[in-house]
């Protein structure tokens, strides 16, 4: 490898970048337009559910148990009816999520010491948050019952061995369970695969596609000298955009960063490496900017964003798809970066990941090179 | 390798593309200092066969070794050793002209170290120096070119391939081109150049001439000359066409030919023949004309070399209608006319000022230098560019605001190449007409028509990609007119062709202006020039000159233009140009063009001169100043202005 | 007019379905990931990894842990024998949970104070954990109100019940709350966005870069028929992979379309006509193929993201809100939802159909309008 050919191809790629500051500016964009997205917007925590009500009962009691609802975090009541249509339309519009119905018996079944039964009725198409906020109905339900009957006890003059058990949740690495503590180690990772692979598989291709390339290619240029500076620049910005995520995440969205910033820009090269040189293979392969493009977006994006690990915990996909997942590298990259930002642990434990994201990263660089020929066909 | 080992050794070299032999069983060899032209018509081989001697693809079978080493199992050390220049343009177009050149010559190990000089050098060489910060992109075709070669010439080679490297460059600049070569030349390089342009191929040390993948003769020009049985009858005139086609009827059995302003006749009986013409032409009364007999061109020899191998397919030759008037009959109304045309893109104009008026049914020609504003003129003609000031009128339409209804009755064939790669050649003119609400028979019609004007018969169905680039330039030019405009632009048609489809090319536009079509052309080729009713040359946006050909050789040129003929021009050229007598002195076709100012003094001056040298001298005589020589001369005076200035 | 279209998507649907490898791209690969990647969108927690750290070893504290993998959420992979275990399983991610009971559970009880079970969940993937909570919580709860009744049976004898308040809980539209079903019309709507997006945004730039729009800017062809050309190929292209999708959504994961199929094909129509306006927009403005997808990236990535496909709209700050109006996916995913799960008709989707068709009719006219014969 010649050094001097090597940065003159390398400083070629740059002013091509500087040159292009439109799409320039979108490579910087992109990441932050990412990570202030999912930092600031985009939440799965369950609050505010919009819950409709028909208080049949219409007593102190009824309005005791909608305003034990109303003072937890997850519903919101957003409208009283008389009526199942009314219901059943808010429901279908998607108005509203959770139907309550509070039966005409109520008050007196309170009292009585008879059970009574509330109805929740429940959007199930988000079947997620149906899910979270049927179960937190039912713990309001016993919470109300507790409530009432830990008074009535303690009239007759019992004690408050009512209630002899409590859990104690403690969660580790993320103690106030915030989205952007999972999403924005994540969200790097995305960033990384997006940025890098679409932005290196267009470069070879252009070169086929506008004619340059058979220039290029009488020239005494070796493979790995084209390869290898075409993706240096796009490093650069690579590592830029990892910096630029790390620091929102650090300073806007207060992430803690348990483990060693060095290590995280280590893993972070060593993937980046990996995801430049997989766009370059998809450019060399393909041979035209749309193809290349597309193809690193559908192989890119989908993957890192939906079978990493990301958003939908790879535990929860069925077991041929989480062998699927051991190809995507992002998901070692998530790992490592979940790992280093919020457990602070380092290789010591997560050598595997490590090493295998290295070996991903070995095959891209080798494959790239194998595959570019310096010939017309 | 020794000394006297080729420096290109090529054997039994072939390129199978599936059905397609690209090249077959290619042998030639070329030593160290010896320039090789390769010409052939379209889609012969030419670029394929450089292609393999670059290393840049694989031989299907064969041997090909460039300074001894072979370019499939040591390509490293062959692209160490050679410069290759695409016919396509192949540099950077968002990096500057400085930084095009650095970069190559990085890629090509040139020390930093002095390097500065080589590249002014090359850029003083090439004219380009005012340019060096301008991005590639916005460079006009021919300086694109010269770059190009700037760039494969950064570093000194053994070898230096050229596929078709003056394609779309004026005149002035392929001198500039050719006098870049021959300094190589003497620094011991070996050159293979392929060629659309024959007086170039004149200048070579050898010829190939290669046709369907096949060299059918490699020589010497004189050699191949030689090979001519007929001998060749000129005839000069202002009205050269009318005679062509007089001859013809008259001599069917003899191959004539139009160059510029002459008629070749190719006779083995030419005291019998000059003897018919000169009664035809003399009974017609067709004014001013001269009867010659003259040494062949290598042109003569590739038409009549392509003449007997049947490469002539399906031209339009025997259907180029009746003999045409010059300055056909107008029905008054001008289809073109512009008063004050300017265009500025930024502080920079491009189009400056520009006036004139072309009548319907004129050839009307747009010459000038590259850069010079031809393309940004013809743009604004075509509503595509909006013009900063001025205004002018299409086919009665104003091109300021209508430029819609323009669109509607003209034809443009761009520079650029302009069909679908990956359409088939049918389905590109399907798309075209279609566009131009051709349909049912009248499509069918004109497809067929387009596929045998553009020599296409039985490639309907090929990928037009893998057509070679004279084919897309025929095809492009049929899908420029397929709807029978009464306005056609055409910009640089013939760059690139080979001479036989360029004179096809020539057949139909005059065939179109029989018809009342008004042609705006632009070219290169000086003696196509010659084919148009009117000229207009520009110049840094200006209109220097204006005229018909005839007016433009004789008013505007006042010169006194000698012919010397020698063996070996090139080498004679320094002897020429360092006489007082001489002015300026060129290379022309296979001999020397110098422009005096006193006749006799000159003469004499000269034929002392080779007496002195001791070399041979074939003749000196005064000519009638040929198109290039007009326009050589007309673009150096204003160079010299603008300097002066 | 319909001649010149018709040739001009002639020569559109040529370029682009002659070349093998974009014909899959077109038409095989969304389908390929669709079969995949609807797999994977699950957020159905089950079989929650559970490690034990049981100090005190009593029936008590053995019914907790009964309690907690009888629920069929937990499973309970090992057990545990020192805090510096616990600390390890959850670093190495063996376990997502830790139970911990410590010393003097059920002593504490039968004193009459209160027995804590510790829970200790792994918080790096928060929604899960979210999730495994409320799983935990009801679990003890129950447990609680078990152990309560048969604390006010020693106390009052039978006969007397506790009060209690029952939560009758029904799921409409999907009443196995199969996340899945929510999840894959969903991801139709991505996939097509994605699909469709990146490869029509670079039609025009495209002829723009490789120089055939010159040659085509000075035929009559109109502007619209231009756009259009460009736009109907993607339309087409989408509704056949739109049918492959919803085909194997159907059929492979089970999927039931409550609701008009009439109804999904012709709004889906005015989804294609609101990307493929964006798309074009896109393409008039680029220069470059380069600039044409990064920007299109630049409008699919939020475009998706603040659709509500996997974070609901609901949940959004309020001004983020206003912005999904503003995007055509966020109303398609309504009316997908809405027609496939629910089976709702045009009365309750109109706002959904209004807002999108007003996108469509917008970018469409923005790009076309955008779009110059001439060059600059």
């Amino acid at each position: 490898m010649n050094l001097r050919r090597l940065w003159a191809v390398a400083r070629k790629e740059f002013i091509h970048i500087v040159r292009d500051w439109r799409s320039l500016i979108m490579a910087i964009a992109i990441p932050v337009i990412l990570v202030l997205l999912f930092g600031y917007a985009l939440t799965m925590d369950l609050k505010d559910v919009p819950t409709v009500v028909w208080d049949q009962s219409r007593t102190t009691r009824s309005r005791d148990f909608l305003s034990l609802v109303q003072g937890s975090p997850y519903f919101a009541l957003k409208g009283y009816y008389d009526n199942y249509r009314q219901l059943q339309q808010d429901l279908d519009s998607g108005k509203a999520m959770i139907a309550m119905v509070i039966p005409h018996d109520f008050a007196e079944g309170v009292m009585s010491g008879r059970p009574v039964t509330v109805q929740v009725v429940a959007d199930g198409s988000d079947a997620n948050t149906a899910r979270l906020a049927l179960s937190y109905a039912v713990s309001l339900g016993m919470i109300y019952s507790q409530q009432v009957t830990i008074k009535q006890v303690a009239l007759q003059g019992s004690g408050s061995r009512i209630v002899p058990v409590e859990l104690v949740p403690r969660v580790w690495y993320n103690a106030d369970l915030r989205s952007q503590n999972t999403i924005v180690p994540g969200i790097i990772a995305v960033v990384m695969v997006v940025v890098a692979s679409m932005l290196t598989s267009i470069t070879v291709a252009k070169e086929w596609e506008l004619g340059t390339m058979e220039q290029l290619i009488s020239t005494p240029v070796r493979v790995p000298e084209l390869v290898t500076g075409k993706v240096i620049p796009y490093f650069v910005i690579g590592m830029l955009d990892v910096a630029v995520a790390a620091a929102m995440g650090q300073w806007l969205f207060d992430v803690p960063l348990r483990g060693s910033p060095g290590l995280l820009f280590g893993v972070s090269a060593v993937f980046l490496v990996g995801a430049l040189f997989y766009g370059m293979l998809l450019s060399i392969g393909l041979k035209t900017q749309v193809l290349a493009n597309q193809a690193a977006l559908i192989s890119g994006f989908l993957p890192a964003l939906m079978l990493s690990g990301f958003v939908f915990a790879i535990e929860n996909m069925p077991a041929v798809i989480r062998v699927l997942t051991y190809i995507i590298p992002a998901r070692y990259f998530i790992a490592l970066l979940r790992g280093i930002y919020l457990k602070g642990v380092g290789l010591e434990v997560m050598w595997l990941n490590g090493l295998l994201l290295s070996i991903y990263a070995l095959i891209m660089v080798v494959a790239a090179h194998r595959k570019l020929k310096l010939k017309l066909e | 390798m020794t000394a006297s080992d080729p420096a290109v050794d090529v054997q039994g070299l072939t390129k199978q593309f599936d059905e397609l032999t690209a090249v077959r069983d290619l042998n030639l060899q070329v030593h160290a200092g010896e320039i090789f032209g390769l010409v052939g018509p379209d889609g012969a081989g030419k670029t394929t066969s450089l292609r393999m001697m670059a290393g840049i693809m694989e031989p299907s079978t064969g041997v090909a070794r460039i300074a001894g080493c072979d370019v499939v199992t040591q390509t490293t050390r062959v692209k160490d050793a050679i410069a290759y220049m695409s016919q396509k343009f192949g540099l950077y177009v968002d990096l500057t002209v400085e930084e095009n050149i650095d970069f190559y010559a990085d890629l090509y190990g040139v020390p930093r170290k002095g390097r500065r000089k080589q590249i002014e050098k090359l850029l003083d060489f090439s004219a380009m120096g005012p340019f060096k910060k301008r991005r590639a992109g916005f460079l006009s075709g021919g300086m694109k070119q010269k770059l190009q070669l700037v760039c494969a010439l950064i570093h000194t080679p053994t070898v230096l391939l050229l596929d078709e490297p003056t394609n779309g460059v004026d005149p002035v600049s392929r001198r500039d081109f050719w006098r870049i070569l021959y300094g190589l030349l003497g620094e011991g390089v070996a050159i293979v150049v392929a060629t659309a342009y024959l007086d170039e191929a004149e200048r070579c040390n050898r010829v190939g001439l290669l046709n369907s993948g096949e060299l059918l003769v490699q020589g010497p020009p004189s050699e191949l000359k030689q090979l001519m049985p007929e001998q060749i009858l000129t005839v000069q005139s202002s009205k050269p066409r009318m005679i062509y086609n007089l001859v013809r009827e008259i001599l069917p059995d003899q191959r004539n030919t139009l160059f510029g302003d002459r008629v070749h006749v190719a006779t083995k009986e030419p005291k019998k023949v000059a003897q018919k013409i000169n009664d035809l032409l003399n009974a017609k009364a067709v004014g001013e004309y001269s009867v010659k007999m003259e040494p062949p061109t290598i042109e003569d020899v590739f038409v009549g070399m392509m003449a007997d191998t049947g490469a002539e397919d399906g031209g339009s030759s025997d259907e180029a209608g009746p003999a045409r008037v010059n300055g056909a009959p107008s029905t008054g109304r001008p289809a073109v006319q512009v008063e004050k045309l300017t265009r500025s893109f930024g502080s920079f104009t491009a189009v400056d000022r520009i006036s004139f008026t072309v009548p319907e049914g004129q050839i009307f020609g747009f010459l000038g230098p590259n850069g010079a504003g031809k393309s940004t003129c013809i743009r604004m003609l075509c509503g595509l560019l909006q013009p900063s000031s001025g205004g002018g009128s299409v086919a009665g339409y104003d091109i300021m605001t209508q430029a819609e209804s323009i669109k509607q009755n003209i034809g443009y064939m761009s520079q650029k190449f302009s069909l679908y790669d990956d359409l088939t050649v049918e389905e590109n003119i399907d798309f075209y007409g279609g566009i131009y609400g051709l349909t049912g028979s009248g499509l069918a019609d004109r497809k067929s028509w387009a596929i045998t004007m553009s020599g296409l018969n039985g490639r309907q169905r090929s990928m037009t990609s893998l057509l070679s680039g004279g084919w897309k330039q025929r095809l492009a030019m049929a899908c420029a007119v397929l709807h029978e405009p009464p306005i056609v632009f055409l910009d640089e048609p013939t760059s690139g062709a080979d001479p036989l489809s360029r004179r096809r090319f020539w057949d139909l536009i005059y065939d179109m202006a029989d018809r009342g079509v008004t042609v705006f052309v632009t070219t290169h080729y000086m003696e196509e020039a010659e084919y148009c009713d009117r000229l207009v040359m520009i110049y840094s946006g200006k209109v220097i000159a204006m005229g018909t050909p005839r007016e433009l050789k004789t008013a505007v040129m006042k010169d006194t233009v000698l012919h010397i003929t020698c063996p070996h021009p090139q080498d004679r050229l320094g002897l020429v140009e360092q006489l007082p007598a001489v002015r300026e002195a060129a290379l022309f076709g296979a001999g020397i063009h110098a422009v005096v100012d006193d006749e006799h003094a000159a003469v004499s001056a000269i034929r002392n001169a080779f007496e002195k040298e001791r070399r041979r001298l074939d003749g000196v005589e005064k000519i009638v100043p040929g198109m290039e020589d007009v326009f050589v001369s007309l673009v150096e005076a204003e160079q010299q202005n603008g300097e002066a200035v | 007019m319909f001649n010149r279209l018709r040739r001009m998507l002639q020569k559109e649907f040529l370029q682009m379905l002659r070349d093998p490898k974009m014909r899959a791209t077109v038409l095989v690969m969304p389908v390929v990931q669709m079969c995949i990647i609807a797999w994977a969108l699950t957020t159905d927690v089950m079989d929650i990894e559970t490690a034990v750290l049981d100090f005190d070893a009593t029936p008590s504290s053995r019914q907790v842990v009964e309690a907690f993998s009888a629920g069929g959420y937990f499973r309970v992979t090992g057990y545990l024998h020192s805090q510096s275990d616990m600390a390890d399983a959850l670093d190495k991610a063996a376990v997502k949970t830790v139970i911990h009971i410590p010393e003097g559970f059920e002593q504490n009880m039968l004193d009459g104070s209160i027995g804590k079970v510790q829970l200790l969940v792994d918080g790096t993937d928060s929604n899960t954990a979210a999730i495994i909570l409320s799983y935990a919580n009801g679990l003890m709860q129950t447990y609680a109100a078990r152990k309560a009744r048969e604390e006010l049976q020693r106390i009052y004898g039978t006969g007397r019940e506790a009060v209690s308040v029952d939560i009758v809980q029904r799921a409409l539209y999907n009443p196995n709350l199969e996340s899945r079903y929510y999840y894959v019309p969903g991801l139709i709507a991505v996939m097509l966005i994605v699909f469709s997006m990146n490869l029509t945004s670079i039609g025009i730039v495209r002829e723009k870069e490789i120089g055939t729009i010159e040659q085509v800017m000075v035929t009559p062809i109109r502007r619209l028929e231009f756009i259009l050309g460009k736009a109907i190929p993607s339309v087409v292209t989408g509704y056949i992979t739109m049918t492959l999708m919803l085909g194997i959504a159907v059929l492979v994961f089970g999927v039931h379309i409550k609701g008009s199929l009439v109804l999904l094909y012709v709004l889906t129509g005015i989804y294609f006509l609101g990307n493929i306006g964006l798309a074009l927009y896109i393409s008039v403005i680029s220069e470059t193929q380069q600039q044409a997808f990064l920007t299109s990236f630049l409008i699919i990535m939020p475009a998706v993201q603040l659709s509500g496909f996997m974070f609901p709209v609901h949940n959004m700050p309020e001004p983020v809100q206003y912005i999904t109006l503003l995007n055509p996916m966020r109303w398609y995913l309504e009316i997908v939802r809405g027609v496939v799960m629910k089976g709702v008709g045009m009365t309750t989707l109109w706002p959904a159909i209004a807002g999108q068709a007003f996108l469509a009719v917008l970018f469409i006219t923005t790009a076309t309008a955008r779009f110059k014969k001439t060059l600059s």
